[in-house]
């Protein structure tokens, strides 16, 4: 059943969509967590999807999908390892492993804060979209929007990839041992 | 102490014998999700949170996971907030003497 205030215009079928998107950014931000603990994290984060799409204490539907998006998508600065703390030795246990062998290596943090023509037309949409999204659009409209928006990150998603295996391409020829070079 | 985590902590002892799920200490403690997760996992880790499933309903929603302060939490959380306040009232105090005055 659709949320209490969804736009009546295809309300059921865009919370749908959201909820699908929602729970796909979630798979996608799962897969860098042990295996031990994935199910776990991906049933708990899924299972509060739906409230917050129903939340009534957000009035507007579309800031209530827009809230289920944020969540889920926020879940993969949650399932990161800390920067820091959990790589000295003797740190307090803070929940995370290290990354899995073959999963994908953090970029250096100088590479961070670079903006990159990919990260200045994704962050152009995304605040576009939300200013879309905010001021009230639903049904269809929110749809292309979101299409578009995640076709944007998904240029993003390929360009970065590159990027970070061009990064690792390099700098493994030039240290190709880091961490047993510390000790 | 960082400021997420005593929000976090300041949630959880509005009531510390409820119930809170993630998304409810999300709005309570004002944090996005990706800050709330790891730090419930880390408290879970230091024992100090306990967590559980709640009882699957017979509308076919998701079961919902929630957490609640342990005893030792309760404590921690208690001791570790008291100390805060003479922290953050201490320098305002010596910004309202004025020059030449003594307190």
């Amino acid at each position: 059943m659709p949320p209490a205030g969804w736009s009546r215009s295809g309300g059921g079928i865009v919370s749908g969509r959201v909820l699908r998107l929602a729970e796909g950014l979630i798979s996608r931000a799962c897969r860098s967590l042990p295996d031990e603990i994935r199910d776990d994290r991906y049933r708990e984060w899924t299972a509060e999807l739906p409230h917050i799409l129903a939340d009534p204490g957000i009035r507007f539907a579309p800031r209530r999908a827009l809230r289920t998006l944020l969540f889920a998508a926020d879940q993969s600065r949650g399932a990161r390892p800390p920067r820091r703390r959990s790589q000295s030795p003797g740190a307090a246990g803070n929940g995370w492993r290290p990354a899995r062998a073959g999963s994908r290596p953090r970029r250096p943090d100088s590479d961070l804060a670079r903006p990159t023509p990919s990260r200045v037309i994704g962050a152009a949409v995304a605040v576009f979209e939300i200013v879309l999204i905010v001021s009230g659009i639903s049904g269809w409209a929110l749809d292309v929007y979101a299409g578009v928006g995640l076709l944007v990150l998904w240029l993003m998603t390929l360009a970065r990839s590159r990027h970070i295996r061009h990064i690792n391409r390099t700098s493994h020829a030039r240290t190709p041992e880091p961490s047993l070079r510390r000790r | 102490m960082t400021a997420p985590l005593e929000r976090v902590l300041r949630a959880f002892l509005e009531d510390p014998a409820a119930a809170r799920y993630g998304y409810g200490l999300m709005k309570a403690a004002k944090l996005p999700s990706g800050t709330l997760y790891p730090l419930l996992a880390r408290l879970e880790d230091e024992k100090l949170v306990t967590s559980a499933w709640e009882t699957p309903t017979e509308d076919g929603q998701r079961p919902r996971k929630y957490y609640k302060l342990t005893g030792d939490g309760i404590r921690v959380a208690r001791l570790d907030l008291a100390a805060l306040p003479a922290k953050v009232t201490a320098a305002p105090s010596l910004t309202r003497l004025a020059p030449g005055t003594t307190s």
